[in-house]
């Protein structure tokens, strides 16, 4: 149900990436806020820009975190405040 | 890689079924591509499990007796099911350990890849990286009828193509494939292995340079591969939910259709609710103020100070705030609606957008759309933004955010002052939370701000569905017991400390048996409330509460109740009884200009400080200098805009 927030904090230099990596990465600095955004915007499938986006989450090169006003509704792990939460559900 | 026969028992004692002669036949592959579903029909019953020897690494090892292309007798293959990997860059000891089986000293002699076929740009990547070694690799497409359903249909033999190894379509369930697969197996095993594939030169750049260059061309080299082997269906095919999405992230009627569905909300709540309010005031003025009346009178408790804190304080106080527990539950099953169905995070694009359009970090919007449920933990959010600067100038603006306690007080105001159109207030004053945000944030960038940074982000869209009755009842629950816990904690206190001041007598009289205009409660208020009056609500009891709100906005309700209900026991602490004392209060104190010092009002009380907790959350983030900073401007800003309200609307 939640929504998935993906915060990019590195940039990379564009000129050395131009694959659909690159791409994606150019699109999203470029202000693509969607998947259907950036697929557009970098010339890629749907399916290419999910695999891509997955990849640069799980190499730590997107964050992804949990979208909600208050507490997240089930897991902990993706909230923002985890480090400060003295409530943390176990 | 030969079969280790030394390792000669598994975690549960069973001995090795396999020979070293056996060539070793490794499957990998990424979790939930039914790796291990061919692996079992591969080797059936036989298989063993246990933990590869020095890890807790699980395994499972089998024996695969295939048809021999070329001998009578069956050939015997022994087959390990490796754990799953998305990639070679191990994340994990699982994927440590398949790392080294595959690349090791002792690799297998061939290398089934599944690949997922409804994901195939993802179950790609891991094929990729195979294909930079001298390996023997077959590909084993799974979950094909799965991507039929999706419209995306594969081509093997363009596949193997854009490979360069075998491809086979396998349905581990049915077994179908299986056979092509032994046949594959058995030819590679036969040839020598493939040829690298070539990789870009990077050896001379830094690492995190080097490892982007090198993924890239890997996606590149997997695009390839996927727009050579599959149709175009899934790319051109447009459902049902892109054609809602163009219309409700559009440019235009994206925020129009934003601003209808919050209005539908609010004027839905206080439409729905307001039968169900009328009777739970009921409950509380009536049925169990006149039951604990009578049990005071039966126990002879009848003290004029005991009265007051019981039956004007917690039952005036708390039941005026658990009248609007009706409200907040229809508010937040219309709330967990709109989020069930995947519209909420429609709306979060469509602010990030006008965000940026007006210059403010994207990134920003995340604690400001927290603080529209607390302020407290939204102020905790700002920790997510890389730069001190961004966590300062986002912390300086949450406090402007509506928070759900700020909403009881609009929607008892709304619906004492407005009638049917209270949900148009209430929508009215979260517009006005949104532009103060903005504006503050603007201002703020343009004076101490003018250079900062804008990281980019990403915002994953849940497709559209049905919402679930189960979910959007746990949800709105969830959230009502937040509110109703934090609150009813902070309500008890404040009417216990609201009662005390009021129960002090400052111009003679008893403790406790005092008018409360006479008392140190009214004394204080006294002293603040000529700052109001340009604002058109200078009298001592509306500005009691602001006191009170300053302190937790929670307790605004009930004591505003509290008060009405000690200086005319006969309101009981009804909404009614409050109605009527705050129509005469506003009346008289705005000189007739009713409607403007109540707008004036509700735009202070929403601007102001939102409560002590806020700022102690400010102070741990930013710290007391500018805590107090963002107070003064939270109050100049609240006071002249009020002032502003009141003083057009008596001119219009």
């Amino acid at each position: 149900m939640s929504t998935v927030l993906l915060l990019s904090p590195t940039m990379h230099r564009r000129d050395a990436t131009t694959g659909p990596l690159g791409r994606v990465l150019t699109a999203v600095q470029d202000g693509a806020r969607t998947a259907a955004e950036i697929a557009v915007a970098a010339r890629l499938t749907p399916s290419m820009v999910t695999a891509s986006l997955e990849h640069l989450s799980r190499t730590g090169r997107l964050r992804v975190m949990e979208l909600t006003s208050g507490c997240p509704a089930g897991r902990c792990s993706s909230c923002a405040l985890i480090d400060g939460c003295e409530t943390q559900r176990r | 890689m030969t079969e280790r026969s030394s390792v000669s028992a598994n975690c549960h004692g069973v001995a090795e079924v396999a020979s070293s002669a056996n060539p070793v036949i490794a499957v990998a592959g990424a979790p939930n591509v039914g790796k291990s579903t061919l692996f079992n029909a591969l080797t059936g019953a036989g298989a063993i499990t246990g933990n590869w020897p020095g890890t807790s690494t699980a395994y499972s090892r089998g024996l695969w007796r295939v048809r021999s292309l070329q001998e009578t007798s069956p050939m015997v293959l022994s087959v390990i099911d490796l754990p799953g990997s998305y990639s070679l860059d191990p994340l994990s000891p699982d994927e440590e350990l398949t790392k080294q089986l595959l690349l090791g000293d002792d690799p297998p002699a061939v290398t089934i890849a599944i690949v997922d076929a409804a994901h195939l740009a993802r179950s790609l990547y891991l094929v990729a990286q195979l294909r930079e070694h001298h390996m023997r690799l077959v590909v084993a497409v799974t979950m094909s009828d799965v991507a039929a359903g999706r419209g995306i249909d594969i081509d093997p033999v363009a596949l193997q193509y854009a490979i360069g190894a075998p491809v086979v379509i396998i349905d581990p369930r049915r077994r179908s494939g299986v056979v092509g697969l032994a046949a594959s197996v058995q030819q590679v095993l036969a040839a020598p292995s493939v040829a690298p594939r070539k990789l870009p030169t990077v050896a001379h750049l830094p690492y995190s340079e080097r490892s982007l260059i090198l993924e890239d061309d890997r996606f590149a080299w997997i695009e390839q591969a996927v727009s050579l082997s599959t149709s175009d269906q899934e790319a051109a095919r447009s459902d049902l939910g892109d054609r809602i999405d163009r219309l409700v992230l559009g440019s235009v009627s994206g925020p129009l259709i934003f601003l209808f569905m919050m209005w539908l909300v609010f004027q839905a709540t206080t439409v729905v609710a307001s039968p169900l309010q009328d009777i739970l005031d009921g409950f509380f003025a009536d049925t169990l103020t006149g039951w604990v009346e009578s049990v005071l009178r039966a126990l002879g408790w009848d003290a004029v100070w005991l009265h007051g804190l019981i039956v004007a304080g917690f039952i005036g106080g708390i039941g005026s705030v658990l009248t609007f527990a009706p409200l907040m539950t229809i508010m937040f099953i219309l709330l967990a609606l709109l989020e069930d169905s995947g519209y909420l995070a429609r709306a979060a694009v469509i602010t990030d957008r006008m965000m940026r359009r007006l210059g403010l970090p994207g990134q920003a919007f995340l604690p400001l759309i927290v603080g529209f449920g607390c302020n407290v933990p939204g102020i905790a959010a700002t920790r997510i933004l890389p730069l001190p600067r961004q966590r300062l100038l986002t912390a300086l603006l949450v406090p402007f955010t509506s928070c759900t306690a700020r909403l009881t007080v609009y929607l008892m105001i709304g619906d004492v002052f407005f009638g049917r159109w209270a949900g148009t207030v209430v929508f009215a004053m979260y517009v006005v939370s949104i532009v103060l945000v903005v504006a503050t944030g603007l201002l703020l960038r343009a004076t101490l701000w003018r250079t900062l940074p804008d990281p980019p982000l990403v915002l994953d869209l849940p497709p559209y569905q049905r919402p679930t009755l189960r979910l959007t009842v746990s949800v709105a629950w969830r959230k009502l017991k937040s509110f109703l816990q934090s609150a009813s904690g902070i309500i008890v206190a404040v009417v216990i400390a609201v009662w005390l001041l009021q129960a002090v007598p400052m111009h003679g009289g008893t403790f406790g048996e005092v008018d409360v205009a006479d008392s140190l409660y009214a004394v204080i208020a006294r002293g603040i409330a000529p700052v109001f009056s340009l604002a058109g609500f200078g009298s001592w009891d509306i500005a009691s509460t602001l006191l009170v709100g300053f302190v937790a906005k929670e307790a605004v309700i009930s004591s505003w109740a509290q008060t009405y209900a000690v200086n005319d026991p006969s309101a009981g602490g009804t909404i009614a009884g409050m109605s009527e004392a705050l129509h005469a209060s506003f009346e008289q104190t705005s000189g007739g200009h009713l409607l403007p010092a109540v707008l004036a009002f509700l735009v202070f009380f929403l601007a102001y400080t939102p409560c002590v907790a806020t700022l102690a959350a400010q102070t741990r983030e930013i710290g007391a200098k500018w805590t107090w900073i963002g107070v003064a401007l939270q109050l100049v800003v609240a006071w002249v805009l009020a002032v502003l309200v009141f003083q057009v609307g008596r001119l219009l």
